[in-house]
């Protein structure tokens, strides 16, 4: 799957935003692939000659659940952008209506809005915790077992040799 | 010296002019200088990209264009990458003398890039592409 092609599935994603580009985005999951390897415990990495993401260690594909949790990291740092520059941007508060005859104007703050996007933040974190956890479950495999938590449901298969795993 | 972010596509041409200027933004003289226009992946890499062609309009007011051509932006990855430009005095100990421009450079996809070459059997005339 080429880099270009999350990058543009990720920007739809996020309505075509203007402040950003696929270029931009492209760089970025360039640059960060070792987050995704650090999340879900993987050996991927940005191939030198193609700039395309392999797994020169363990030759894994890069399939559809590893690109879904990859966009899901960077919509996490866009939306950490996003409260950046609501906090920091030189953003004015929102007016959000104007009364006539009390002569009221009701402003929503830079504040308002800045919990609002951090909010959306903890959700996004979550849904990533989330996803990284359910892929590192479906990728698991027991190493070993051991001890009195095994138990053949055949009887003779009991004892049998210790090194095909059997104990009572 | 001017700084900003530039926006191409794969496979088409691109050309910019600009002023090159100082601090107080009076206009460098470009007489006798060559144009150097690196594009790489990020700052740090070893090697570059490729090199935007420099072409000094107007020596006396810093006038030059930076221009790349569809052959050579045809097979550039999707990212966003970094640009300079800077001049030289090839005849007086080929140092630099000053950085004209700096930034970023959005390099976008295209689906068909210009020097694509049609499958055999396929031709715009079948209607396959329009």
């Amino acid at each position: 799957m080429k880099i270009e092609t999350i990058a543009d599935e990720t920007w739809r994603e996020l309505g075509q935003n203007p402040t950003i580009s696929i270029a931009s985005i492209s760089f970025w999951l360039r640059a960060n692939i070792g987050k995704l390897d650090t999340l879900i415990l993987t050996t991927y990495s940005v191939n030198p000659q193609t700039l395309e993401i392999q797994d020169l260690v363990n030759f894994n594909p890069f399939c559809d659940a590893e690109k879904d949790m990859f966009k899901e990291l960077y919509k996490l740092k866009f939306y950490e952008l996003q409260l950046q520059n609501a906090l920091y941007g030189g953003q004015f508060d929102l007016i959000t209506s104007i009364g006539d005859g009390d002569g009221k104007i009701t402003k929503q703050t830079k504040n308002d809005l800045a919990k609002t996007i951090l909010q959306q933040i903890k959700d996004a974190r979550q849904a990533l915790l989330t996803m990284s956890n359910l892929y590192r479950y479906s990728k698991s495999t027991p190493v070993n077992v051991v001890g009195n938590d095994f138990y053949s449901p055949v009887p003779n298969l009991v004892n049998l040799t210790p090194e095909i795993g059997f104990y009572d | 010296m001017f700084t900003g972010l530039l926006n191409i596509s794969q496979g088409c041409s691109f050309s910019s002019t600009f002023n090159a200027t100082d601090v107080n933004g009076n206009y460098y003289n470009l007489s006798g200088l060559t144009g150097y226009a690196p594009l790489s992946l990020y700052f740090g890499q070893s090697g570059v990209l490729d090199n935007f062609n420099v072409n000094i309009i107007g020596p006396a007011s810093g006038y030059y264009q930076i221009s790349l051509t569809p052959l050579q932006t045809t097979n550039y990855p999707v990212t966003q990458g970094v640009y300079e430009v800077d001049f030289f005095d090839q005849f007086n100990s080929g140092t630099i003398q000053f950085i004209a421009a700096q930034g970023y450079i959005n390099i976008n996809p295209q689906l068909v890039p210009s020097f694509y070459q049609l499958p055999t059997g396929n031709n715009r005339a079948s209607g396959i592409i329009t």
